[in-house]
């Protein structure tokens, strides 16, 4: 999960980012060039980084309780930096993996079947892998959603594992760490990337808390409604 | 002997002892000689002897080899595509029933469809049972063009035997007393 707030970029900015850094002391790693700051826990594989534009919270290891407090504690201390109304756009990102027991040939024959007449597929000469992508309104949010079947070894191709802020540099273990990341992909899954931003204000100002739990039922419950679709297995 | 034809003699040979053995889960069966190697006969959810070797043709020297198959057929794969299958067929059943008549244009078309739908089906999932059920079906009414004269209360109770056949735990004896169930409503499918 990448979640990111993005606001209107002032100089004073700077006088007030290490304080507001200081904030987050669950994150035991930090590194600053003056100009941003990156904050990591290497255990819990999340991060944020912090500039004169943007508040970015990224997760490989989704936790909810975790992340929950991370976007409870950017919320709480937000006005030391901002205040709401200089808010541009508020994004948040997911990437999933939904592992499936069954051949990869068989995911795209399910898919194709759900997604495609037959007649598409005929003039398509029955292709052996798809993806569907698609872009709509719910509430307030746009939404963005690419879905398909992956094999194991595409997965690092789609989902990039952020080596360089989730991994401790120092680590003697690192490279045999990311290979065990790397082999515990599934061998099939539905992958799905799901965007969900807001960039209109006109009409409602969120908080950041207000974003964050509309985009979470957002994507739960969209995801869960494409799964029982997708994998409906009795006629009702 | 050529070796083109020493290896489709192997081939072929491996082919029947893989098939006639009936292989059980976690047996091995094997056909000694230097190019084959070692096959595994698996039984899949129905209790049917499934082959775990493919021929595959070389097109550069014309032989054939045998190669491992991955997995056999998942259970819920079947079930997912026979209920999406099901859908479509019931949906196209429904149309007859509601507006089948012998001067209505439209239902070559609708046939047409059903035609599509229960081969592309049988085509890629023809090892679940429900294909034999529909394929009977199929013929039934496709024998002499009954599906013409065929009523609209026997496309409705075609309609509610695919919603009951669909859901079940399927094997071939189950699925030959539903095709037995389709000659009593009127279509001829026993001659097949």
């Amino acid at each position: 999960m990448i979640f990111q707030v993005k606001y209107k970029p002032d100089i004073g900015f700077f006088d007030k980012l290490n304080s507001f850094s200081a904030k987050f002391n669950e994150f035991p790693h930090w590194e600053t060039n003056r100009l941003q700051v990156s904050l990591r826990d290497f255990d819990k594989k999340h991060s944020l980084n912090i500039n004169h534009e943007a508040i970015t919270y990224e997760t490989d290891d989704y936790n909810k309780s975790s992340s929950t407090n991370v976007i409870n504690l950017i919320d709480k201390n937000f006005n030391e930096i901002k205040t709401l109304d200089k808010i541009t756009r508020f994004g948040i990102r997911f990437l999933s993996l939904s592992e499936v027991d069954m051949s990869f040939e068989e995911l795209n024959s399910i898919l194709k079947v759900k997604y495609f007449l037959s007649e598409l597929t005929e003039l398509l000469s029955n292709p052996y892998d798809i993806s569907i992508t698609t872009k709509f309104k719910k509430e307030e949010l746009d939404c963005y959603m690419n879905l398909g079947p992956m094999k194991k070894e595409e997965v690092r191709n789609y989902i990039k594992f952020n080596t360089e802020q989730h991994i401790d540099p120092s680590d003697s273990n690192r490279h045999k760490l990311i290979s065990s990341i790397l082999d515990s992909y599934p061998e099939t899954a539905v992958f799905c990337d799901f965007d969900l931003i807001i960039t209109d204000f006109r009409k409602k100002q969120f908080t950041i808390n207000e974003f964050y739990e509309l985009s979470m039922r957002t994507y739960n419950d969209g995801v869960n409604q494409l799964l029982n679709y997708i994998f409906e297995e009795k006629l009702k | 002997m050529s070796e083109y034809d020493l290896t489709k003699e192997i081939v072929d040979k491996s082919a029947k002892t893989a098939t006639q053995e009936k292989p059980k889960e976690g047996g091995v069966s094997s056909v000694g000689l230097k190019i084959i190697e070692i096959t595994q006969g698996v039984s899949n959810t129905e209790g049917e002897s499934f082959s775990s070797f493919e021929l595959i043709e070389d097109s550069l020297s014309n032989n054939f080899r045998i190669s491992k198959k991955q997995r056999p057929p998942s259970r819920k794969a079947i079930r997912v595509l026979r209920t999406e299958c099901s859908k479509q067929l019931i949906s196209i059943l429904i149309w007859f029933e509601e507006n089948h008549s012998t001067e209505n244009l439209s239902t070559a078309i609708y046939f047409n469809k059903l035609s599509r739908t229960i081969h592309d089906y049988v085509e890629t999932t023809f090892h679940d049972p429900f294909s034999g059920f529909i394929m009977a079906m199929f013929d039934g009414l496709a024998h002499d063009h009954i599906w013409i004269e065929t009523n609209k209360e026997t496309y409705s109770k075609l309609a509610k035997m695919i919603k009951v056949i669909s859901n079940q735990e399927l094997d071939y004896k189950k699925v030959d007393k539903y095709i037995v169930k389709l000659n009593d409503i009127g279509l001829n499918v026993l001659p097949y």
